[in-house]
C-alpha cells in the first residue's frame, strides 16, 4: 500500500549512463510532482562534483554538498516541480545505503522547507522518495520516508518507468505586479535589510496565499477537475489572475491600529515578474493548480528580491574598493549564489530552466 | 416600459463594499506641512488605485467578480454591465448550496415594522480587492533603498461604503457610484488623519453608517478611532446642520451606528424582540412604540439567579441598555450590585442593601437612572390598576416625544412597557409588555410565542393594586 512513482523513461537512461560512468557512489536528486493522487518523477540530476574533492572522489557522500545542491536546484525549478527525493548509485550494502539515503532525504527536505515563505497546506504530500541503484546488477530499491515524522521508517514504493509522462502536462502562468515598501530598522546594515525584506516578503506571501485565484477569467470551485491533458502531446495552457486584499492574520476584531515607527530608511521593490506552474495530467484539481502557481509566484519574487539585494551589496562593495573574495574556501564554489554576481546567477537559472524546458519540449513532440 | 420611481421605492437593494487598503509612507521630516504633503501624496496613490483597472469588487458568497474600471467587466459571463443590481441576489450562495450557479427562487428578507427602520429588501455585501496580476507593461523588479533616520507610517484603512439602489439600477450604475463612494471616503479619511495629527501620533479613520429619517436613508461618516463621542460634538453639530436634523436626537453618536441585519451582536442579548410581532389593530387606533434599540434583560441572565426578586432590576437594565445603545451614555448596563450601590450612594438605602435580594420600585429606578446615567424620569401614579386603561393619551405622548421604555411596578410585579396601541375615539387600549420574569434562553421564537414579549389587554393589570410608572426622559442633546 505504498506510494507509486510514475517515472519518465529518460530518467532510466540517465541513471544507466551514470552507472557506467564512474566508480564510487554517485548521488543526485529526483525531480517531479507529488500530489495526493499520483507521484511523477520527470527528471534526475546528479550532484555536481566538487573541484577540491576530485582526489577523494568515490570515498564518501558529502551530505552538506548534496543538500546545498538540492537547495540551489529547488530555487531554480519552475512552479509545479520540486525535489521529490534523492538517488544514489553504489554497490554498497543495501541496509547501509538506506541509512545514508534516509539522512540525505531528511537533510534535503529540512533545508529546502526552511526557505519556503508559505504555510504548508493540509493536503501537501510529506513523503519523500529514495532510490538505490546497484551499478552492477542495475537493481533498483525504492523506499519512501515521511519527512514530517522524524521517527518514520522506510516504506516500500513502486517505481515504474513510462514514456511521455509529462507530455500532456498543463501550464498555468501569470504576470504579477509587485509593489512592496518595508521600513528599515534605525541601525540599518546589510543584514538588517535582508531581515526586513524577509519580514515584508512573509506578509506579502500571506496576502497572496489568502487571496483569490481565477483560472482563465473564472473563479472555479476547488474540486473542479481541470480538463487539460486530455489530448496527448498537446499542452493546455491557462492564464491565472490573482486577487489580493491586505488581510491581517491577527484577531479579526483588532482592526484599527496604526503604527508610526522610527526607522532608518526604507526599501521598495517594484516591478513585474512572470510566473508559471506545471500541473500533472491525471485529473488535476483547481485547488492544486492554484496552490502550485501561488507558491511559484512567492518563490519567484523571493528569489528575485534576493538577487537584487546581492546585486546592490556587490556593487556597493565594489564601489567601496573592498573586493570580497569570490571563492570562499571550504564551501561551495560554483553553486553558492551568495558569492555569485547577479548575472551569473541568472545564467545558471536559465540553463537549469532550459534543461527542464527542453525536457518538457522534447517529450511533448 | 418605463417603471416610475415610486413603484420601486419599496424595493431598495443596499450594496455595501468593504475592504482594507494599505497606507504606507516614509515621513522623513518632522515639519508638519511636509508630513501632510507626503500623506496626501500617498492618499493620491490610493485614489488612483481605486479608480484603476486593478480595482476589483467581489460579491461575497458568490462566484461573481466585477472590475468596475474595466468597462464593468464581470465573471461569470452571464453578468453584463446591464444586469440589474437586484439580480445579483440570485448568485449569492445560501448554506445549502454550491456557489457556482443561480438560485431558483429569490429569498426576501423579513420586513421590519418599527417606526424607525425602513424597508430593506436585500443587502448585497461586496469585498474590495486588488488584482495583483497584470497584462500591461512588464518592467522587471527594481529595488530602491533610502537610508535616512525618519518615521514610517503604516496602517490599514477600513474602507466601508454603502449605496442604495432601486429596481432599475444596473451594476454599471452601481459601480460608478461605488467607486465614487470609495474615492470620496478616501478624501474624508485623509481629512480626518490630517486634522487629528499631533506630532507623530496619527489616528486611524473609522467609517460608520447612520440611519437618518427618510428620504435621507443611510449616511456614512468617518470618525477618528479612539476619540470619544464627547470630543466630537462640533463634528456632530456640523452634520446635524448639513442634514437639516433637529438637535434633540443623537443621530450621529457612535452607539447609534446602523446595525446591519446580517451581523450578529457580540453580547448575545436579543435586540428589539417586539419587531417580529403583529401589532393590534383597534378602531381608529394607532400604535405608539419605543424608538430605537434596547436589549431584553430578564431573570437568570449573566449567571445571576434573581428569580423571584429581581424583576424591577431587569426592567431597569433594559432601560439602561436603551440609553447605552442610543449613545446617551458610554456606561455599560449595570449589574444588580451596581444598582444597589448606586442607591446606597444617593443615601436611599443602607450599606447592607448591597448583595441583598430586596425588591426595588419605580422610585428607586428613577433614582438609579439619575445617579448612574444623569437621566431624569417622570413618575406616574395610578391608585388602582383599572385606571391604567385611561392613561392611553399620556403613554402615547410619552412614546411619541420620549420614545424610551417605561418601567411599571405594582402589586408584587414589575414589567416594562414598550408601547401602546390606543384609540382616541373608542378608548380601547393595548399594552406592549416586555416581561422580566422569563427564565429561559435567548430564544426569540419562545419569547414571542409564549408572550414574554407581547401585547396585553387592560385586564393584564391587577385591577385593585396601585401602580407606579417610571417614564425616563430623553436628554435633548446630540
Amino acid at each position: 500500500m505504498g506510494r507509486g512513482y510514475i517515472v519518465e523513461d529518460a530518467v532510466e537512461g540517465y541513471l544507466s549512463k551514470l552507472c557506467e560512468q564512474q566508480p564510487g557512489p554517485v548521488t543526485g536528486l529526483l525531480i517531479g510532482q507529488s500530489s495526493t493522487q499520483r507521484d511523477f518523477v520527470i527528471m534526475a540530476t546528479r550532484t555536481p562534483q566538487r573541484e577540491e574533492s576530485m582526489a577523494a572522489a568515490g570515498s564518501s557522500v558529502d551530505k552538506e554538498w548534496v543538500t546545498e545542491h538540492a537547495r540551489q536546484v529547488s530555487r531554480m525549478l519552475p512552479g509545479g516541480l520540486s525535489v521529490l527525493g534523492v538517488f544514489i548509485i553504489t554497490d554498497t550494502d543495501a541496509k547501509d545505503t538506506l541509512t545514508t539515503l534516509r539522512q540525505l532525504v531528511f537533510a534535503v527536505e529540512n533545508l529546502i522547507s526552511l526557505e519556503h515563505l508559505w504555510v504548508p497546506a493540509d493536503d501537501d504530500v510529506t513523503d519523500c522518495v529514495t532510490l538505490h541503484v546497484n551499478p552492477k546488477t542495475r537493481k533498483t530499491i525504492c523506499r519512501t520516508f515521511d519527512v514530517k515524522d522524524p521517527k518514520s521508517m522506510a516504506k516500500p514504493a513502486d517505481w515504474k518507468y513510462q514514456s511521455g509522462v509529462c507530455s500532456s502536462w498543463s501550464m498555468m502562468s501569470c504576470c504579477l505586479n509587485v509593489d512592496m515598501l518595508v521600513p528599515l530598522p534605525t541601525r540599518a546594515g546589510p543584514e538588517n535589510m535582508d531581515t526586513s525584506l524577509n519580514e515584508g516578503l512573509k506578509v506579502w506571501a500571506h496576502h497572496i496565499q489568502s487571496g483569490a485565484c481565477l483560472i482563465d477569467g473564472k473563479k472555479l470551485p476547488e474540486d473542479t477537475e481541470l480538463t487539460g491533458g486530455q489530448k496527448r502531446n498537446v499542452r493546455q495552457t491557462y492564464t491565472a489572475q490573482l486577487l489580493v486584499t491586505p488581510v491581517r492574520h491577527k484577531h479579526p476584531h483588532e482592526q484599527l491600529h496604526y503604527v508610526v515607527q522610527q526607522c532608518g530608511g526604507s526599501v521598495s521593490v517594484r516591478g513585474v515578474i512572470h510566473s508559471r506552474a506545471y500541473i500533472h495530467s491525471n485529473k488535476p484539481k483547481a485547488r492544486l493548480a492554484e496552490k502550485l502557481l501561488k507558491r511559484d509566484v512567492v518563490s519567484t519574487v523571493a528569489t528575485r528580491v534576493q538577487m537584487l539585494l546581492e546585486e546592490l551589496q556587490v556593487s556597493e562593495e565594489e564601489s567601496n574598493g573592498s573586493r570580497k573574495h569570490k571563492q570562499q574556501t571550504g564551501t561551495h564554489t560554483h553553486t553558492n549564489t551568495y558569492t555569485h554576481s547577479y548575472i551569473q546567477a541568472c545564467e545558471w537559472t536559465s540553463s537549469a530552466l532550459g534543461q527542464v524546458g527542453r525536457l518538457l519540449l522534447v517529450l511533448s513532440s | 416600459m418605463v417603471v416610475s420611481d415610486s413603484q420601486c421605492s419599496d424595493t431598495w437593494t443596499i450594496l455595501r463594499v468593504r475592504g482594507p487598503l494599505e497606507l504606507k509612507c516614509q515621513l522623513d521630516s518632522t515639519d508638519v506641512p511636509l508630513m501632510h504633503k507626503v500623506i496626501s501624496r500617498t492618499f493620491g496613490t490610493l485614489q488612483s488605485l481605486v479608480k484603476s483597472e486593478a480595482c476589483v469588487l467581489t460579491v461575497c458568497d458568490s462566484p461573481v467578480i466585477i472590475w468596475p474600471n474595466r468597462g464593468v467587466h464581470a465573471t461569470p459571463d452571464e453578468i453584463t454591465p446591464n444586469t440589474l443590481c437586484e439580480d445579483l441576489q440570485q448568485w449569492i450562495q445560501t448554506d445549502e448550496q454550491e456557489s457556482t450557479g443561480k438560485r431558483s427562487a429569490r429569498k426576501k428578507s423579513k420586513k421590519s415594522s418599527s417606526v424607525f427602520t425602513f424597508v430593506i429588501q436585500s443587502i448585497i455585501n461586496l469585498r474590495l480587492m486588488m488584482e495583483a496580476t497584470t497584462t500591461g507593461p512588464l518592467p522587471p523588479p527594481i529595488l530602491t533603498r533610502t537610508i535616512k533616520k525618519s518615521h514610517f507610517f503604516s496602517t490599514t484603512l477600513p474602507m466601508d461604503c454603502v449605496i442604495r439602489t432601486n429596481c432599475n439600477d444596473t451594476i454599471k450604475d452601481a459601480c460608478e457610484r461605488l467607486v465614487e463612494a470609495l474615492s470620496h471616503q478616501l478624501c474624508e479619511m485623509e481629512k480626518v488623519i490630517l486634522q487629528h495629527m499631533k506630532g507623530m501620533t496619527l489616528l486611524v479613520p473609522e467609517p460608520l453608517h447612520f440611519l437618518l429619517p427618510e428620504p435621507k436613508g443611510l449616511v456614512t461618516v468617518v470618525y477618528p478611532a479612539g476619540v470619544p463621542d464627547s470630543q466630537l460634538e462640533t463634528q456632530r453639530r456640523d452634520l446635524h446642520q448639513r442634514f437639516e436634523l433637529l438637535d434633540d436626537w443623537p443621530y450621529f453618536r457612535r452607539a447609534n451606528a446602523y446595525h446591519f441585519p446580517n451581523e450578529p451582536y457580540r453580547d448575545g442579548y436579543l435586540r428589539n424582540p417586539h419587531l417580529v410581532l403583529t401589532h393590534p389593530t383597534l378602531d381608529n387606533g394607532k400604535v405608539y412604540l419605543v424608538q430605537g434599540i434596547y436589549s431584553y434583560h430578564h431573570y437568570m441572565q449573566d449567571h445571576m439567579d434573581d428569580n423571584g426578586w429581581g424583576c424591577a432590576y431587569r426592567s431597569l437594565q433594559t432601560i439602561c441598555s436603551w440609553f447605552e445603545q442610543q449613545g446617551y451614555t458610554e456606561r455599560h448596563v449595570p449589574t444588580h450590585k451596581e444598582i444597589q450601590q448606586a442607591l446606597v450612594d444617593v443615601g436611599d438605602k443602607q450599606k447592607s442593601f448591597v448583595g441583598s435580594r430586596q425588591w426595588i420600585g419605580s422610585i428607586e429606578v428613577q433614582a438609579v437612572l439619575n445617579q448612574l446615567l444623569e437621566v431624569t424620569s417622570k413618575i406616574m401614579f395610578v391608585s388602582q390598576g383599572s385606571e391604567l386603561a385611561s392613561k392611553g393619551r399620556e403613554l402615547a405622548n410619552h412614546f411619541l416625544t420620549e420614545g424610551t421604555p417605561v418601567m411599571i411596578g405594582g402589586g408584587v410585579l414589575a414589567h416594562t412597557i414598550l408601547g401602546v396601541a390606543w384609540s382616541e375615539t373608542t378608548g380601547q387600549i393595548r399594552y406592549l409588555i416586555l416581561d422580566p420574569h422569563y427564565t429561559g434562553a435567548e430564544d426569540l421564537q419562545v419569547i414571542t410565542d409564549k408572550g414574554w414579549c407581547g401585547w396585553k389587554g387592560p385586564d393584564f393589570w391587577d385591577q385593585t393594586a396601585y401602580y407606579n410608572l417610571c417614564l425616563p426622559q430623553r436628554p435633548k442633546t446630540i
